[in-house]
């Protein structure tokens, strides 16, 4: 197939110097195994070198490039263009919504982090651990749903509505990790950490939109994390509750005379 | 090119591309100088692995003139895991 011309057109915005963000036209010739990412590269090498954009490994595992085309968020290093203009025929790149933009491409993803901090996100260890390792069983590792594969890109915590319209809002990317030391037979903290999950910030404040499952680079699942972290929050609060309704009776005991 | 004062990325690459040069010549500097093969540092002229000569790491300075290379041993547990040539 000869090679044909496309034009990519990108949202461009430099805080300093424009009012508001406006949309540049490139055009260039693509080669059948171009990436978007290339596209980019192609127009920041070769048209303008103020185009700006974060990327690192290009093989779809830094998870710097998330952005979104043509309305969906994705990696831009591994979405052949061509793929692109199959389907819709024209590229329009823009920054992950809901952010707030620090130039063209580059959004600001100080929130994303300090949501993720919220969970504690790392492991929790018991008082006794073992003398070697730990040992895992391989159900309890199918159970995770290669969660852990997560790169963090950021594509599910900004499609999702509910990150748009509340701020405080803990996201997918947060609870899917939270979900993965829950379910981490090796954690210890699981009871605190549900505690905290079921706050008004966290796995209530989920509409089930499913835009997060829709934009995962690593096809997972954020929702399905987040309704099993929930029904675990249900069960741990009637566990509690029963627990205190006992402790009651015990205090109390109703005398038959 | 990039001329503005924020998230200039143009301007990161031409620093950046400073420091590979930069260690560019180190890492040639250093590989010159080795004469052996050991692991991605691989010489026709050297093919074999020398330990007698070669166990030590490369230290570079950088100089006026180029890089200025000494030596520092390596750290072995020679009980534990005595080093081998590695074949695969």
């Amino acid at each position: 197939m000869a090679p044909v011309s496309a034009t990519i057109r990108v949202q461009r915005f430099n805080p300093d110097t424009d009012d508001k963000p406006y949309y540049d036209n490139f055009d260039l010739t693509p080669e059948r195994d171009t990436t978007v990412l290339d596209a980019l590269h192609m127009i920041k090498a070769e048209q303008d070198g103020s185009l700006t954009f974060r990327r690192s490994c290009r093989h779809a595992i830094c998870g710097s490039c998330a952005m979104n085309v043509n309305g969906h968020n994705i990696l831009v290093c591994k979405t052949p263009l061509q793929d692109v203009l199959n389907k819709n025929g024209r590229v329009t790149i823009r920054p992950l919504p809901y952010l707030p933009v620090i130039k063209d491409l580059v959004v600001d993803r100080s929130s994303f982090w300090e949501q993720y901090l919220r969970v504690k996100p790392w492991l929790i260890p018991p008082e006794d651990i073992p003398e070697k390792e730990f040992r895992v069983s391989p159900e309890e590792v199918t159970a995770l749903n290669n969660a852990e594969t997560c790169i963090m890109c950021g594509a599910c915590y900004s499609a999702c509505q509910v990150i748009g319209l509340t701020k405080g809002y803990i996201g997918p990317h947060a609870l899917l990790k939270a979900f993965l030391r829950v379910k981490d037979p090796r954690d210890a903290a699981s009871a605190e950490r549900l505690a905290d999950l079921a706050g008004s910030d966290g796995v209530y404040r989920c509409h089930t939109i499913f835009n997060c499952i829709d934009a995962c680079p690593k096809d997972l699942n954020p929702t399905q994390a987040i309704e099993t972290l929930r029904k675990l929050a249900q069960k741990r609060l009637a566990y509690e509750r029963s627990r205190v309704q006992r402790q009651r009776s015990l205090q109390n005991p109703i005398v038959v005379d | 090119m990039d001329k503005s004062h924020r998230f200039n990325t143009d301007l990161l690459a031409a620093i950046e591309t400073a420091h590979l040069l930069d260690f560019s010549e180190v890492i040639v500097a250093g590989a010159l100088e080795r004469k052996e093969s050991r692991g991605a540092h691989a010489r026709t002229d050297f093919p074999k692995r020398d330990d007698e000569n070669w166990l030590k790491h490369t230290l570079a300075k950088k100089t006026d003139v180029g890089p200025s290379l000494s030596y520092k041993p390596v750290y072995v547990d020679w009980e534990r895991y005595p080093p081998q040539e590695r074949k695969y």
